[in-house]
């Protein structure tokens, strides 16, 4: 099925991990011009490596070194990727910290780091980007959140509500821009097979089907399908909505 | 300014669906045209690519702080010094009388924007520094 999306230009932020190397993949095997946001550029080079080697074709693919924690560092980066590339099409929101402790343990950085890392980086990069979409009368942007944000988190408090509030600010910012074309969704991923699930799936062991009623671990690419899903025409009356990918949690 | 009159109109044609018949320069955004801050960051997003610069409501207040210069604070905590009123009520005209001497806050400002000043602020924008 084609998806529409050959030759768009989407900004992948955390894209060196997990979930955000195989939501870049699902769209260069898309036809998509994929700009990789990233804070480490070994990692970007050994996350080009490892999906050439999955079989990507990696012409389509250019990083960008950004700070997400920088409003002026978001700023200057998108201008160069709005120059030299004329647009940003897609904007998919990666990034994001979890730290599991119990919560009167964590410290008020660690608080401020979560929120920083989940919530207002995702807050920083949207403002940038929806400048460009709304000039052009086109966009579309996707908030990875987590299953944590309605449900569970004992022991991820802070991640869970930060996520929460990602969930918030997705369907009230599809309320404004709207206007121009532009459409704001989310997805909740459950437990995903990714080094950020390791600690979960130690806890869990071969327990899978008491939490997971599918009986097994969701992968990377089961949820980039729906982030290139929603990122594409084929969703073009859908703006707002959260979308769990959770193999139907317990 | 008959140039930046005419595009600032089209502005706000496009992004409000306002006949440029019910607009005139000294129409205040919110009060007469019922503009919302949704609306007024569309129109200042097409002014941005009518003219290829980038706008920003504060750029008023940008502004007449480099006026006043760096020794005269223009606000404090959003709230505008004495100093930073004379400066702003000669830049803004449009101003209501009645708000002089008061507590005014950048946000109130903005409330009182009128068509003449989005295209003071364009002016301002396009003007060598």
């Amino acid at each position: 099925m084609d998806m529409l999306i050959a030759n768009k230009v989407v900004l992948v932020t955390g894209s060196t991990g997990g979930i955000g190397m195989a939501i870049c993949k699902e769209f260069l095997e898309e036809g998509a011009r994929v700009i990789a946001i990233h804070r480490n550029e070994d990692k970007y080079q050994q996350m080009k490596t490892l999906i050439t080697r999955q079989g990507a074709d990696v012409k389509n693919l250019g990083g960008c070194l950004m700070d997400l924690s920088s409003p002026e560092n978001i700023k200057m980066k998108i201008n160069e990727q709005v120059k030299e590339n004329g647009t940003i099409d897609i904007l998919v929101n990666c990034a994001g910290t979890a730290i599991e402790a119990p919560f009167g343990l964590l410290s008020s950085s660690d608080i401020q780091s979560v929120f920083q890392s989940n919530f207002f980086n995702t807050l920083n990069i949207i403002r940038e980007v929806i400048r460009p979409m709304s000039k052009q009368k086109y966009g579309s942007i996707i908030n990875i959140s987590s299953a944590l944000s309605t449900r569970f988190g004992r022991g991820a408090t802070v991640y869970a509500s930060s996520k929460a509030a990602v969930n918030r600010f997705t369907s009230a910012l599809a309320l404004e821009v709207s206007r121009n074309n532009i459409r704001v969704n989310c997805i909740c991923p459950g437990i995903v097979n990714t080094e950020m699930s390791s600690n979960l799936m130690a806890q869990i062991g071969d327990n899978l089907d008491k939490f997971i009623s599918m009986g097994r671990l969701g992968a990377p690419r089961e949820i980039a399908k729906s982030v290139v899903f929603l990122s594409s025409p084929l969703s073009s009356y859908t703006t707002g909505q959260t979308l769990f990918i959770d193999g139907g949690l317990l | 300014m008959n140039q930046i009159y005419e595009n600032v109109s089209k502005a706000i044609e496009r992004s409000c669906g306002i006949d440029p018949s019910e607009i005139s320069m000294s129409s205040f955004l919110f009060n007469d045209l019922n503009i919302d801050s949704i609306d007024l960051a569309d129109i200042l997003f097409e002014l941005e690519t009518e003219y290829n610069i980038e706008l920003s409501v504060n750029d008023f207040k940008h502004f007449v702080a480099r006026k006043l210069g760096e020794e005269t604070p223009f606000e404090i905590n959003g709230v505008i010094t004495p100093a930073g009123q004379k400066m702003l009520f000669e830049v803004m005209p449009e101003l209501p009388e009645e708000l002089r001497g008061t507590r005014i806050t950048i946000n109130q400002v903005v409330s009182h924007f009128t068509v003449g000043t989005l295209c003071r602020l364009v002016e301002m924008k396009l003007a060598p520094v």
